[in-house]
């Protein structure tokens, strides 16, 4: 999310909460792989939205002309270091470790396993292009769906979004569908592009300079294709 | 090119389906995310373009002993790969002044000692193979605790990055391409040295300056210095799994404790390849890598395969090559290499032949290369395909009625009828070309197989009286467009459109065409709409492979109705003739007189109204073949009509059944040959040529012809059936057996049904089919005629062999009335004589069956036909055997196993000595000396 100036308070709300739910997953997972409980890293990420929301940052955040992922994880750091630690500890008394890794890793959600070799901003990069990606892939279906094309995505879906089940043959999902392979074809590559818009838009949700697109989306590559 | 050769992740993570990576990050519905986040910057058909390393948080110069890493216009360095395990740059070694790939380990790997050693150990033997198709190592370094390794710079892209590109390969390109990878295994094997990650990934492409392609394989021995070093963290490799779950093979899934991992590993990972490159997937995909690991070890997918008509030996070689048990795959590279040529020579002698001159000169240095090149060049040149020749592939029915396929294929038929009329053209039947798909990828491939320089695609949209026809002219050398054309017209005007594209067609291809071929080309066979409906439903029902009696009844139905609306349509007419004549001679349709007569009429009218037509002159030879069977006057007409329809496969194949018939078996085959040329792939001619290798007792040259069917249409049951009576008249049950259990047929499947029930009777085992033809005949299909009648004798002869003889007693006798009437009406239908002999046989009533026998041989001398003349002494010889009349049987028996023919059981292989031995009808012969000694012969060829 570009943070635009918001034209109303109830738009400011709804901005939010799209934000809050695109960019909760990465800022969790950061917090988990550094240890928190499942508990605390959820408050934390409250706490860290509402800090946002306070300070005015995401404002900021525009005015940065930076990437939005980076600027959010050292908003976080800072968060951490500036204003959570001071009041768990005092919360807590002293400045002793409040959780250990050894004691979460059980609980550690299936997700955080295939993450567990990465640094916590590994984990972070990881989990934030796993968020864009899937958020640009959601964002076409719900506009297929209102399209009416719901049926035919579902059947187009494993030729683009690959998955573990093997896509039909493309003759067969034609005569599934009732079209010629030819416009079969068609319509994956019409798909392809309109994905592919989708998560540029997705992308340059979270870059101040259009110009950043291109490299951030190639950088999301680079992090998917090597985790 | 991504290092995955180390992934590491858990054993739980599945595998996706289209990239063959742990899937790992999946979206809410367990959409692969980095199928997804390729898609973002890749245009259709677009290769990933390998970004620069963001990796790298400091830009600048990377120094790695003499290597620099070159640095990109954003002053990071080039990246040419990046795995979980390691980077690729692209560098310079500041030494040679020469590019390289410079592979940097990652410090996590590096840092154990342990580690370091076996990487130096297996970078040394890397770099000790020495082939042109693998990506050399060619030197390693340490340094500020990395470790490094720079190897040959390939110039290309991925097999991976080409299939994603492209989509799957023709079946030439990747036997190619398999073949130059199996050069590169036995090299390595060569050195002792196991790559365990081949994969689509880890293969390079690189064009040579004359276009040809160069397989490179890169990473050598890189796997496994990273395998063991996940033993040391208990946390990434609980699975301890070197290479990628896709691809590997099952004894990389078991681990190196249960199996050691050799050449036959790698060659496992090669078949998973082959595989990919052939259809875009690889063929075990699950939710987890143990799903995977079962379905390895269950059947082949060959479903993935289906309609992409690959050769037997082709699908025998990817079986071998991804058996699950390394002991049944190819033991040595070169093993796999020679499998690789055998399968290359079969399935395109030519082709293999110039790629052989292609690579002795690679082999012979640079020496005179240019000389040599020249000549190769001419050489290829004069090898290609005669630039004047055609294919004219199935046209796509794009109407919404699914109904009007016959409306496509009827425009197909007729454009390519045209086209044929040409003499100057080559043109392929419709017989050969219709297996293939309407638009398919492998276009060059597919010329190559009918040799032939161009191809024709079109599709046809029909909806009430509108008719759209668009035809794209493609040169098959570089899949380019020579025209493309749409036409939009009424339906009155169909025909007007096939004129057209005939004619720009001989014009591009530069054909010339007489003055009377042009005349035939622009001609309209009918002026009526409705008449040219009609008959493009009969002539679709012509089309379809086989005699099914409810091709012919379709299309008789239809051509009766095109000449009733429009009876000057000579072309209709001509056709209906032939479809009445065939349908008398296969019988097809019901053979009675009636039917005879309207062939002769129709042929006659058809010859009335256009004297010169070439389909009028070869129905009337035709019919002259079919229903006289006076095979003078047919070859009279045959050969005219050859001289008329130039590029007709249809005149060459009567002519070799007319000489068949007259027992002229050589000069048959000859025609079966020329028929052939026309005709590569007509399922139907390879699988008359082969029924005369059976006739002759010529086996493994007839199972040879059905292998040839069988690669086009591999499931076809009639072949499997054909199988399977050679596999009877060679005395060998099982392998009958085997062929034939699968198969469920019903009544349709005359010859088929008939195999099944015989090789039960042969087996003793009869209590299956009788339930099974019991089942069929509750419900007979009136329209089938007679063979409902023959079927209840097959029941009746179970029932016997099963020991129920009441029961036998009863069903003959119902065959026996339902059959007597029929032959009043088809009084010379010798299959209905024999039925009735061998029916009267068992019921006991001697005379009559020895009465039906005598007549069907007075009836049809040997003379008059070789194919199915001896089909009457068959009979006799049984009946004899039964009647008590020995001497007869045996002396029958003595002439039969000297001569070639058809048999008249279970349609095909004549008797064998095996058969004779089986065949529980010869029962009463068994004691006899004579007997046995023709048991024990061999018979004559």
């Amino acid at each position: 999310m570009r943070a635009r100036q918001p034209e109303s308070e109830d738009a400011t709300r709804e901005a939010l909460s799209g934000f809050c739910e695109a960019y909760w997953p990465p800022l969790y997972s950061f917090l988990r792989h550094r240890g928190h409980s499942s508990a605390d890293a959820q408050d934390l990420v409250q706490g860290f939205f509402a800090h946002l929301l306070e300070q005015n940052t995401l404002t900021r955040a525009d005015q940065q002309k930076g990437r939005l992922r980076t600027f959010l994880l050292g908003s976080l750091q800072n968060f951490l270091f500036n204003e959570y630690d001071r009041a768990r500890a005092l919360k807590r008394g002293g400045g002793r470790q409040i959780v250990s890794i050894e004691e979460h890793l059980p609980e550690a959600e299936a997700a955080m396993m295939a993450t567990a070799h990465l640094s916590d901003a590994g984990c972070y990069d990881l989990v934030w292009a796993s968020t864009i990606v899937s958020r640009a892939w959601d964002n076409l279906q719900t506009a297929f769906v209102a399209e009416g094309k719901a049926e035919w995505l579902e059947e187009l879906r494993p030729f683009v979004a690959g998955g573990s089940v093997a896509p039909l043959n493309q003759e067969e999902a034609a005569r599934r569908l009732g079209v010629p392979i030819a416009t079969l074809r068609t319509w994956l590559s019409r798909l392809r592009q309109r994905y592919r818009e989708s998560l540029r838009m997705e992308v340059a949700t979270t870059v101040s300079d259009p110009a950043d697109v291109d490299a951030e989306l190639q950088h999301l590559y680079q992090i998917l294709i090597r985790s | 090119m991504d290092d995955g050769g180390i992934d590491l992740e858990t054993a739980a993570a599945g595998v996706c389906a289209t990239c063959g990576r742990l899937l790992t990050q999946i979206g809410p519905k367990g959409e692969c995310l980095r199928c997804l986040v390729s898609l973002g910057f890749l245009a259709d058909g677009e290769e990933p373009e390998r970004p620069a390393a963001q990796g790298r948080l400091t830009p600048g110069p990377l120094k790695y002993a003499h290597f620099e890493v070159d640095v990109g216009a954003d002053g990071f360095p080039v990246e040419l790969g990046a795995g979980g395990m390691a980077i690729t740059y692209s560098a310079r070694d500041t030494v040679l002044n020469s590019t390289v790939a410079l592979k940097v380990i990652n410090r996590s790997v590096a840092q154990n000692p342990d580690a370091r050693s076996r990487f130096l150990r297996e970078a040394r033997a890397a770099a000790n193979i020495h082939h042109p198709n693998i990506a050399r190592v060619t030197y390693y370094g340490e340094q500020d605790g990395e470790c490094f390794y720079a190897m040959e710079l390939v110039k290309g892209e991925t097999l991976e990055a080409r299939v994603r590109r492209d989509g799957p390969m023709p079946l030439a390109s990747a036997l190619e391409i398999i073949e130059q990878a199996a050069c590169a295994l036995a090299a390595a094997e060569a050195c002792s040295v196991v790559h365990r990650d081949i994969k689509p990934s880890n293969i390079m492409l690189e064009s040579d300056a004359s276009g040809g392609l160069t397989v490179k394989l890169i990473d050598y021995g890189v796997a496994k210095v990273m395998g063991p070093q996940a033993e040391l963290d208990a946390e990434q490799t609980r699975a301890g799994f070197i290479g990628t779950p896709a691809f590997a093979s099952p004894e990389q899934f078991a681990g190196s404790a249960q199996l050691p991992i050799d050449t036959r590993s790698d060659i496992y990972s090669l078949g998973v390849t082959f595989w990919y490159l052939l259809t875009g997937r690889t063929p075990f995909v699950g939710g987890t890598m143990e799903e995977i690991r079962v379905r390895q070890t269950g059947e082949l997918p060959l479903e993935h395969l289906r309609g992409m008509h690959l050769p037997g030996q082709v699908i025998a070689l990817l079986k071998s090559m991804l058996a699950p048990d390394p002991k049944d795959r190819p033991q040595t590279a070169r093993e796999l290499l020679s499998a690789v040529n055998s399968c290359y020579a079969r399935f395109n002698p030519e082709a293999r032949a110039r790629r052989r001159r292609a690579m002795l000169v690679v082999a012979a240095g640079v020496l005179a290369i240019t000389a040599i090149g020249i000549w190769l060049f001419q050489r290829t040149r004069s090898a290609a395909p005669i630039e004047r020749s055609i294919a004219v592939l199935p046209f796509e029915n794009l109407s919404s009625d699914k109904e009007n396929a016959y409306f496509a294929e009827g425009i197909q038929d007729e454009i390519l009828t045209r086209l044929s009329k040409i003499a100057d053209l080559k043109v392929i039947s419709r017989t050969s070309t219709q297996h293939y798909k309407s638009a398919p990828e492998n276009l060059r491939e597919i010329a190559k197989q009918l040799g032939v320089a161009h191809i024709l695609e079109g599709s046809v949209q029909k909806s009430a009286d509108e008719v759209r026809v668009n035809v794209q002219l493609i040169k098959a050398a570089n899949d380019s467009h020579l025209w493309a054309d749409t036409f939009d017209r009424k339906l009155t005007d169909i025909l007007s459109v096939e004129s057209e594209v005939a004619k720009t067609i001989a014009e591009q291809l530069r054909a010339e065409i007489t003055g009377q071929e042009a005349e035939v080309i622009a001609d309209r066979p009918t002026d009526n709409p409705q008449a040219y409906d009609a008959y493009l439903r009969g002539l679709a029902y012509t089309l379809k492979t086989g005699f099914a009696p409810a091709n012919s009844l379709g299309a008789q139905k239809y051509l009766k109705e095109a000449v009733r609306l429009d009876p000057k349509f000579a072309v209709g007419w001509a056709l209906l003739s032939y479809v009445d004549a065939s349908g008398y001679l296969t019988q097809g349709l019901q053979p009675t007189v009636a039917l005879r007569e309207e062939a002769r009429q129709a042929a006659e009218t058809a010859l009335t109204l256009q004297p010169n037509l070439g389909e009028a002159v070869f129905a009337k030879g035709f019919y002259y073949y079919a229903c006289l069977k006076d095979y003078d006057t047919a070859v009279k007409y045959l050969e005219q009509a050859h001289q008329l329809l130039a590029n007709n496969g249809r005149i060459p194949l009567s002519l070799a059944y007319v000489e068949r018939r007259r027992g002229n078996w050589d000069k048959s085959e000859a025609y079966f040959n020329e028929a052939e040329k026309l005709d590569p792939r007509n399922v139907n001619l390879l699988s008359q040529h082969a029924r005369s290798y059976i006739c002759l007792r010529r086996f493994p040259e007839a199972l040879a012809k059905l292998e040839q069917i069988l690669n086009i249409t591999p499931d076809d049951i009639d072949t499997l059936v054909l199988k399977a009576r050679i596999a009877q008249a060679e005395g060998d049950l099982p392998r009958a057996s085997a062929l034939l259990a699968p198969l469920r047929l019903g009544a349709d499947y005359a010859n088929a049904l008939e195999t099944q029930v015989y090789q039960a009777i042969l087996e003793s085992r009869p209590l299956g089919v009788i339930a099974q033809l019991k089942e069929i005949l509750a419900n007979p299909n009136q329209a089938l005629g007679y063979y409902n009648g023959e079927l209840r004798f097959w029941l009746g002869w179970a029932q016997e062999v099963a020991g129920d003889h009441a029961a036998a007693r009863e069903t003959w006798s119902q065959a026996r009335s339902e059959l007597e009437p029929l032959l009043k009406e088809q009084p010379e239908n010798f299959v209905l004589m024999g039925d009735l002999a061998l029916i009267n046989m068992g019921l006991g009533d001697n005379a009559a069956a020895l009465a039906l026998a005598e007549r069907a041989l007075d009836l049809f001398p040997i003379d008059k036909d070789a194919l199915t003349g001896p089909r009457p002494l068959d009979i006799l010889a049984r009946v004899a055997a039964r009647v008590g009349d020995p001497d007869r049987s045996i002396s029958t028996l003595e002439k039969l196993l000297s001569i070639p023919y058809e048999a008249p059981l279970a349609a095909n292989p004549p008797l064998t000595p095996a058969l004779l031995r089986l065949d529980p009808m010869f029962e009463p012969l068994r004691n006899d000396p004579r007997f046995q000694k023709l048991v024990a012969s061999s018979a004559r060829k």
